[in-house]
């Protein structure tokens, strides 16, 4: 669905459902998945549908993802970290263990 | 058990000790930039918020990154073309303006009308008080409920641009790009420098549009008029699909999108399709404004609600009782105010940093003031003559019974419908039974569309959602060490859910 | 012996008022329902939905008793299906929980007062029993109360469920119908003024909730409350982790998770209320106490976001139980209002000895504690009815 236009400098790493996928720092969390060809960000807790971003600017909430155990992330509003652990939100979101 | 919020130090104000600056400017685009500037060098103290990590605004978005990367970025910034590098300059000078301090990466969640501010960064929320608040916010894309357009694979206009900017991506595979309005010919145009062809481009206006605006022509539209004519030119040549009068779009797909189907000039046609590019036009951000009890008047051309304001942006406030006592202390400008692209942006900001500055110097407006008046209307002239020859179209089509309108809640137009006939007459009544507008876009999504349903049975001018704080999630931690306000503003009055412990007799026997 | 059956004007259609017409229809009375705007849409629609014996005052605890075993058996008061919509959800239980030693203390105190009044409902549970029941709770809860019986309902359709029984009973509802004045003939007949017109009947019942103490000063009696705006805040949809409401002691705490997931949570944080319009407003800043309260009982959902806040008009009288009973100036006048933010989980119970004492021409044992005359400075009062 989208590719780079230029070289990508991407001299950092995220985790997606753990896998590593190189990161170019300052870019959005959103942009680095989907770079990578990620085919669904979460899936909605009311039917379990799959969903991809549809804005892009933090209006429509679509692009909702965990983000280092804590979820409901907009991740077109996040900027990648190095190490930064992200999964999908499959339903509403879980409340583990410890968070920050 | 004391139960008062602890409170951080306020640092003091110029102009007076309580406030934490002269005026707080929500939002870092060309509206926000322009009027920071023009409070600054006015040697007013200017706090501006914005969610970005850097100023630019949706348009400008990344232009600093961008340019600081080049020549790796050379290819990119060539395709976003000239109204995007004009951002620079602007960009520049709010960086080097002294006196403006900029917050970037910091959400706005509360305004109320005497210019108090809730704000979020991270996991920290806090409030700032001002004299005055700019509320310059931008615009959304137009909501436009079709079958299918919520799965993966559908986006937005604006989402591509924003792709290209702050992503440095680009769409590939089959894209087919559907709507109206001079972004979605700005983007084609972008995509084509790109090397990259849609297999359609399909436009919901038609020529007869174009006729039937021309009443309205302006001199100051045919800059806008030529630029739209050369992108339709080069993309001709480049011999891109390009068809108006398209309607019944349709987009199919299991898990995510397969093709789509719409109707060309009455004969449907079906394309196999990765990426379906969608724009009906923009309208203005309302969150905020709503959330400060500003008044919203609706408008059935645009389909959406924009604060009532006066030129220089001072917003009215809506009828009824309200949170703080005073005059309303909110000036609206930009695309939040009203839809005018980036030069109307711009020249609005300094018109209104003008008029603040007039204000707060208690000095009669300027003559500069009155040149950025005239500016305004300059910039602005175009409008209406765009807006006639590029009416909304997807936004008009037919909505379907099981076509998604709440996309948070999942709920349909004939769930809509049917609460509506069993006798749901007033929007936040709806929202209670139904849920939509309770999931996290708070109505953004679906506020207009479920509106307009209401006001087809009712016949009453469309009202929007009941607006109450957080207008954007507030992380429970922030909230729970909320600081910055007055101790006495602050007080928890509390309803003991306990009695006493050592109970006392009542006789009633 | 009870008397023949009457007429009588109810004034506010929320939960109160329609479970008290429904009763008094069902005996044959000829009830007319009047409410100034739509029936069910201030506290009765949007309360918490608790139903909860735990921690109420002892003056309520056997009318709330009475409650508890009507919200059990709904079926039989309201029709089958209409029940089903109010999701009763009775043995969830609601918990206390005891965060410092001062509360561990009081929570002590009170079990043991309860059991010397007879009442078994409230268990004392150690810091054991407790994270049993709470698996995410902090380590630093030490204790507290449980009702294992108590559990929730939804206070939207509860408040229609009623209305439609109080309708299929015979009550006549006049929606968007303002009272503006009522006046007494010598024998003792209410004629009110409303903007339906005229409506006469033997009896009124001023059940006006957060306008309760407005209404009473229509007919010359003083009964104070305080208006409050009761606010709540939701959070973002979260998966189940926990059944029980929890709520605090000394902190402002109140905590549960919806049926589609959200958290739903008070404390008993008022905001700005405008009685006049009708409205409210949520005053954030007041609320990170409830936060504050929230995260100290369930750290791990520092991360979790507040979405929207709402808040309700809600009336409390000076010893936050509620004015229910006949008034002490005129006869043929009843006050049923000042519930303080819980009396949705009263509501069937107060339909049924209202109506009773009415029909019986006595005051039910179960509300006489709640007689109107309590905080009148002048001793005067004849009691009438």
């Amino acid at each position: 669905m989208f590719s780079p236009v230029g070289a990508v400098e991407a001299t950092i790493n995220i985790y997606f459902n753990d896998q590593a996928i190189a990161a170019r720092p300052g870019e959005t969390v959103a942009a680095c998945l989907l770079r990578a060809k990620t085919a669904l960000f979460r899936t909605t807790p009311v039917t379990g549908a799959a969903r991809l971003p549809y804005c892009m600017i933090g209006h429509c909430f679509e692009c909702l993802v965990q983000i280092n155990n804590v979820g409901n992330r907009q991740a077109c509003l996040q900027i990648v970290e190095d190490g930064m652990r992200v999964r999908a939100q499959n339903g509403a979101a879980t409340v583990t263990g410890e968070l920050l | 058990m004391n139960h008062c919020v602890m409170l951080a130090a306020v640092s003091p104000s110029s102009c007076n000790p309580q406030l934490d600056a002269d005026v707080i400017v929500v939002g870092a685009g060309p509206a926000g930039m322009a009027a920071a500037i023009g409070i600054a060098i006015a040697g007013l103290k200017v706090i501006v918020l914005d969610m970005q990590p850097a100023p630019g605004g949706q348009i400008f978005r990344s232009l600093e990154s961008n340019l600081q990367a080049r020549p790796t970025t050379n290819h990119l910034l060539n395709a976003l073309g000239p109204t995007y590098l004009d951002g620079q300059a602007l960009i520049e000078q709010f960086r080097s303006t002294p006196g403006i301090d900029y917050r970037p990466l910091t959400t706005v969640w509360e305004l109320r009308s005497d210019a108090t501010v809730g704000w979020l960064r991270g996991d920290i929320a806090g409030y700032l008080r001002a004299s005055q608040v700019v509320v310059a916010n931008g615009a959304m894309e137009r909501p436009m409920p079709f079958p299918g357009w919520t799965l993966p694979g559908v986006m937005t206009a604006g989402a591509v641009q924003t792709l290209l900017k702050a992503g440095r991506l680009q769409p590939d595979g089959r894209v087919v790009l559907i709507g109206t309005g001079p972004l979605i010919l700005l983007l084609a145009d972008q995509l084509r420098r790109l090397g990259i062809r849609p297999i359609l481009i399909g436009r919901t206006d038609t020529l007869i549009d174009k006729i039937k605006a021309l009443r309205l022509f302006k001199p100051s539209a045919l800059v806008p008029l030529a630029k739209g004519l050369q992108w339709l030119a080069k993309l001709k040549l480049a011999g891109i699909n390009m068809r108006t009068g398209v309607s019944d779009l349709r987009a199919h797909g299991h898990d995510k999108l397969e093709y789509v189907s719409l109707s060309i000039g009455g004969r449907k046609v079906e394309l196999g399709c990765d990426l379906l590019v969608v724009h009906d036009g923009i309208v203005p951000a309302t969150d905020i404004s709503l959330c400060a009890g500003l008044a919203m008047s609706w408008h059935d051309d645009e389909a959406s609600w924009k604060p009532r304001t006066a030129k220089n942006g001072r917003a009215d406030l809506a009828l009824g009782p309200r949170l703080s006592e005073g005059p309303c202390k909110i000036r609206v400008s930009g695309d939040a105010r009203q839809i005018g692209g980036a030069q109307a942006a711009i020249a609005h900001g300094k018109y209104v940093a003008d008029c603040i500055v007039a204000d707060l110097h208690e000095t009669a407006v300027t003559g500069e003031a009155l040149l950025s008046e005239a500016e305004v209307v300059k910039t602005l002239a175009p409008r209406p003559f765009l807006d006639k020859a590029f009416p909304r179209g997807l936004s008009t089509q037919m909505l379907e019974d099981d076509t998604v309108v709440c996309r948070c809640e999942e709920l349909t137009a004939g769930n809509i419908r049917a609460a509506i006939r069993c006798g749901a007459t007033d929007m936040n009544h709806l929202r209670g039974i139904l849920r939509c507008g309770m999931g996290p876009c708070q109505g953004r999504s679906c506020a207009t569309t479920v509106a307009s349903l209401l006001a087809q049975a009712s016949g009453a001018a469309p009202v929007p959602f009941r607006a109450r704080p957080p207008v954007r999630p507030l992380p429970m931690i922030a909230l729970a060490n909320l600081t910055g306000l007055d101790p006495e503003l602050a007080q928890v009055i509390s309803l003991g859910d306990k009695p006493a412990a050592d109970v006392v007799e009542h006789t009633h026997e | 012996m009870n008397k023949p059956a009457d007429d009588v004007l109810i004034i506010g259609g929320g939960l109160q008022g329609c479970a008290i017409g429904m009763f008094l229809a069902r005996s044959g009375w000829k009830v007319t329902l009047i409410d100034k705007g739509v029936p069910g849409r201030h506290a009765s629609g949007v309360n918490a939905g608790g139903l909860r014996l735990l921690m109420r005052d002892v003056r309520e605890y056997p009318l709330s008793i009475r409650a508890m075993d009507m919200w059990r058996n709904l079926a039989d008061f309201v029709d089958p299906s209409a029940a089903q919509s109010c999701e009763v959800r009775l043995g969830s239980s609601q918990i206390a929980v005891a965060l410092d030693d001062a509360e561990m203390q009081w929570a002590r105190a009170r079990h043991q007062e309860m059991i010397r009044r007879g009442y078994s409902c409230e268990e004392f549970i150690n810091a054991q029993e407790l994270r049993r029941m709470l698996p995410v709770l902090a380590e630093s809860a030490l204790g507290g109360l449980i009702c294992r019986a108590d559990g929730h309902a939804n206070p939207a359709n509860a408040s229609l469920a009623f209305r439609h029984a109080a309708e299929a009973a015979g009550v006549v509802i006049h929606e968007r119908c303002a009272i503006k004045d009522c006046n007494q003939n010598a024998d003792g007949r209410w004629s009110a003024n409303t903007e339906a017109g005229v409506i006469e009947a033997n009896w009124v019942i001023n059940c006006a909730g957060a306008w309760g103490s407005q209404v009473a000063a229509l007919f010359g009696d003083d009964l104070p409350t305080k208006v409050l705006a009761l606010s709540m805040m939701v959070t973002a949809r979260v998966k189940p982790f926990i059944e029980p409401v929890v709520i605090g002691i000394d902190r402002p705490l109140s905590f549960k998770q919806s049926a589609v997931g959200s958290l739903v949570i008070g404390g008993g944080i008022s905001g700005k209320p405008c009685l006049q319009d009708g409205i409210s407003f949520t005053v954030m800043d007041r609320m990170a106490s409830s936060a504050a309260a929230t995260l100290e009982a369930f750290p791990m959902l520092a991360g979790v976001p507040v979405l929207r806040t709402w808040t309700g008009l809600e009336g409390s009288t000076p010893d936050g139980v509620p004015y229910i009973g006949p008034s002490s100036t005129r006869k043929g006048l009843w006050h049923v209002f000042g519930f303080c933010g819980h009396g949705f989980q009263l509501a069937p119970a107060v339909g049924e000895t209202v109506a009773h004492s009415l029909i019986s021409g006595s005051v039910h044992p179960l509300i006489e504690p709640f007689h109107t005359a309590r905080f009148a400075s002048s001793v005067a009062a004849q009691p009438q009815g």
